[in-house]
């Protein structure tokens, strides 16, 4: 900026690298300086931060910040609320209970409150989406609904490029050369263009496709059409004015869902074919600015309902199909001077995919074992081995104090994708695995010993000036051998355990029918920390209690392992396991980098 | 609903970005200022009694915020960006000092916002809606994740002149 002094441009480079989370630790040292010394500057820094989190609040819809509004207290049984009625009848003195219930569903409804404040600003119960700006602005971009699913796109107009995830406004184009993208509602409608097309998102439950292929499918009991007063687009075409059911416009025809699922294509002359897979639609021909009175409408042969298409409209059942074209001269035997439009059937029946493969879905296991849900970046998180419980911070310490091998299995209650830790011995006889009970007998007898946590590294290594620098995962540096994606470590010690459970996984929207567990394993070389602790570590890893993957004796030297073990949704536990083999002071530090998940769908297709 | 009576509620509703905005400025890492952000609005439940209606509702806000900043920094003291205990003061103090100054200037945000080009509006609504990595979603776009990061900063540098701007007009 033209008037901006050395400081405080130096504190707006700053506070933008802090945004785009790429500060480095001098930059770190810096702002710290800067804001210390210069109050203009310190003041540019918070503005632009505090902008960079209107950003994320403004956008983060779908991420609540306030992330799990607690749920509505269950059904108190009547003995039970009136024991803590009469065990607190001097609550207003100086009693708990009650006041922690009514503060917690205070808390409750107050979170709720705000969440749902939050999701209003782009959604009113009715359906209608609010404009943030004030009357006479430009209104706020209206969001209907988001990207879903993309497989091979190809833009015929590159304007109109879109991502998986993208929120889909108003008015917006896609106009794709080749390929398929799927745009799901927020009324829970799902459309998928097949390229090339050209589309436009008219309203919630409607848009224009000028060109191309899509299929819709509305829920079965009517999710998807849209709200009594929804928002529509300020196209002027008054065909756009949807009203509840889902509408498809093209140049020559309207379709209006009547079931759940049909197919439209629109040739490049413009000739409309519709298809129903589920349901019922209704086809219309669109007015012309000359009025349809010169329309002659031939019977249709193969549908008794609507047969002839008395007035423009005929109405399609499952597994019917109609052409709506333009009668041009010599085309039909029985066309007339007046003729524009005719309803005619279609010798082969329009192809239409109806299913898109969406690229993998990725849940990354650093994330939910630093508490999230596999769909974040958490990381500097772990969990104690012997007892399942969080660990915020770094353990030094040695998890035992008694024979580790003595410890029962351990739930991970604070986490519904992970069922437990435990420490592995085969000196004890078989070892549980999960909390079904599967059980492994193949482990060899260990030193008994294990350190620190089950941890959940960032890829970014610690400054060496960190405290921390000098635990074992750390010491290792980068250890970008390990993470070709980036994405962090999950660090073991030797003589523990962690089983992930895949149940909720696998039905929380994933909707996936196979995954593969992903990651390469190896043991750390933090020589130059601990020039003796050239390590060795045995590596296991389990399906439902059944051994799929073990490397024995793993050393640094034998640099990355890469893991691909095959899940279908049968399997309900993963288990990662790191023992020692009895060998003492082998420094067996085992790190899984890039741990995740990839969710898969095989369900597709088309109806040929 | 019970929010909507209680007038402490509804002005934490009506502040609620701004307090997790604050938050950020003292804890750059998002999910830990949102942390710090739930563990504020506990401790604002817990003592919304003593609030004076009479009073502005913001400031007082912000010292819970800040108190939780510093509880969290007690535990959690790896923070990737670490902003040590006299810079996080001297923050918490400026934006004090300049709270109206600061509101007047982010008032102007969503005006600013609307006047970006639609492309530029995309991209950044399309970052800051993404749910996963950003070097995924240069991918998507095809751009590399430097390219990214340039083009996202520079809208929010145009962003920021376009308040500095307003702020002008305004003082």
């Amino acid at each position: 900026m033209e008037n901006e002094t050395a400081p405080i441009a130096e504190a707006r480079l700053l506070a933008e690298a802090v945004c785009s989370g790429s500060i480095a630790p001098e930059q770190s040292a810096r702002l710290n300086a800067l804001l210390k010394a210069d109050e203009e500057a310190a003041l540019t820094y918070a503005v632009y931060v505090r902008m960079h989190g209107l950003l994320c609040w403004h956008w983060q819809d779908q991420v609540a910040i306030v992330r799990t509004p607690p749920s509505p207290p269950a059904p108190i049984p009547a003995g039970l609320f009136g024991n803590v009625w009469q065990g607190t009848v001097g609550f207003f003195s100086q009693t708990m209970p009650l006041s922690y219930l009514i503060a917690t569903v205070t808390l409750a409804v107050m979170l709720l409150g705000a969440w749902s404040y939050k999701v209003s600003h782009d959604l009113p119960a009715n359906g209608a989406i609010a404009h943030f700006s004030p009357p006479g602005e430009r209104p706020h971009p209206i969001f209907v609904g988001r990207i879903t699913g993309m497989k091979d796109c190809r833009w015929a107009d590159p304007d109109t490029r879109t991502i998986v995830g993208a929120s889909v406004p108003l008015d917006r184009k896609y106009a794709l050369a080749s390929g398929l993208i799927e745009i799901t509602h927020k009324t829970g409608a799902k459309v998928i263009l097949e390229g090339p097309c050209a589309y436009t998102v008219e309203s919630s439950a409607g848009g224009f496709l000028a060109r191309g292929k899509l299929t819709a499918r509305i829920g079965e009991r009517g999710e998807g059409r849209g709200g009594r007063t929804e928002r529509v687009s300020k196209s002027p075409n008054p065909q756009s004015q949807t009203p509840n059911p889902f509408v498809v416009r093209t140049p020559t025809a309207i379709i209006t869902d009547l079931g759940t699922e049909f197919g439209v294509e629109v040739a490049e002359n413009g000739d409309t074919t519709s298809h129903v897979f589920k349901g019922s639609v209704q086809v219309k021909i669109l007015p012309s600015p000359a009025g349809s009175e010169g329309k002659k409408l031939l019977p249709s042969p193969a549908s008794g309902r609507g047969a002839g298409g008395e007035g423009g409209v005929v109405q399609l059942a499952a597994g019917e199909s109609v052409m709506l074209s333009r009668v041009r001269a010599g085309t039909h035997q029985n066309s007339t001077p007046t003729e524009t439009l005719r309803f005619t059937h279609p010798t082969t029946p329009p192809e239409f995919v109806r299913r898109i493969y969406e690229p993998p879905k990725m849940l990354d296991l650093l994330d939910i074992v630093a508490g999230g849900n596999g769909l974040g970046n958490r990381r500097e998180h772990g969990i104690n081995p012997g007892t399942g419980a969080v660990d915020f911070e770094i353990s030094r310490n040695t998890r035992g104090g008694s024979r580790i091998e003595d410890r029962p299995y351990a739930s991970v209650v604070w986490s519904y994708y992970i069922d437990g830790v435990f420490v592995p011995s085969g000196g004890a006889g078989p070892v549980r695995l999960d909390s079904a009970g599967h059980t492994f007998n193949g482990f060899p007898a260990t030193s008994g010993t294990c350190f620190g946590s089950i941890w959940s590294r960032a890829s970014r290594a610690p400054d060496k000036n960190d405290r921390d620098a000098n635990v074992w995962f750390n010491a290792l540096g980068r250890g970008g051998q390990y993470m070709p994606n980036d994405r962090g470590l999950l660090c073991m010690h030797a003589n523990t355990g962690i089983t992930f459970d895949l149940s909720l996984i696998w039905k929380t929207g994933r909707a996936a029918e196979r995954g593969r567990f992903k990651a390469v394993a190896g043991v750390a070389d933090a020589r130059h920390v601990f020039p003796e602790a050239d390590g060795s570590a045995d590596l296991w890893i389990f399906v439902d209690g059944a051994l799929k993957w073990k490397r024995v004796q793993l050393r640094p030297a034998d640099g990355p392992a890469e893991i691909d073990v095959e899940l279908d949704p049968a399997n309900r536990f993963l288990t990662l396991a790191v023992t020692d083999g009895g060998r003492k002071r082998c420094w067996p530090w085992a790190v899984f980098g890039d741990p995740v998940l990839e969710m898969e769908k095989t369900e597709v297709n088309s109806n040929k | 609903m019970a929010t909507a009576s209680n007038p402490v509620h509804k002005l934490f509703l009506k502040h609620q970005k701004d307090v997790y905005a604050y938050i950020l400025t003292l804890v750059p890492d998002r999910n830990d200022a949102e942390d710090v952000f739930q563990q504020t609005c506990l401790a604002l439940l817990e003592k919304q009694s003593e609030f004076d209606l009479g009073k502005e509702f913001f400031p007082w806000a912000c010292g819970f915020a800040l108190n939780e900043v510093r509880r969290f920094r007690r535990v959690h003291y790896r923070e990737r960006v670490r902003l040590d205990d006299a810079a996080i003061e001297a923050l918490a103090n400026v934006q004090f000092k300049s709270a109206k100054k600061i509101e007047a200037q982010l008032d102007l945000l969503m005006e600013c916002l609307a006047e970006l080009p639609a492309d530029k509006h995309e991209l950044l609504m399309q970052s800051y809606s993404y749910h996963g990595r950003l070097k995924e979603l240069a991918g998507w776009l095809r751009i590399e994740i430097d390219a990214l990061y340039k083009r996202l900063g520079r809208i929010r540098r145009t962003l920021f002149e376009c308040i500095e701007r307003g702020k002008e007009r305004y003082s």
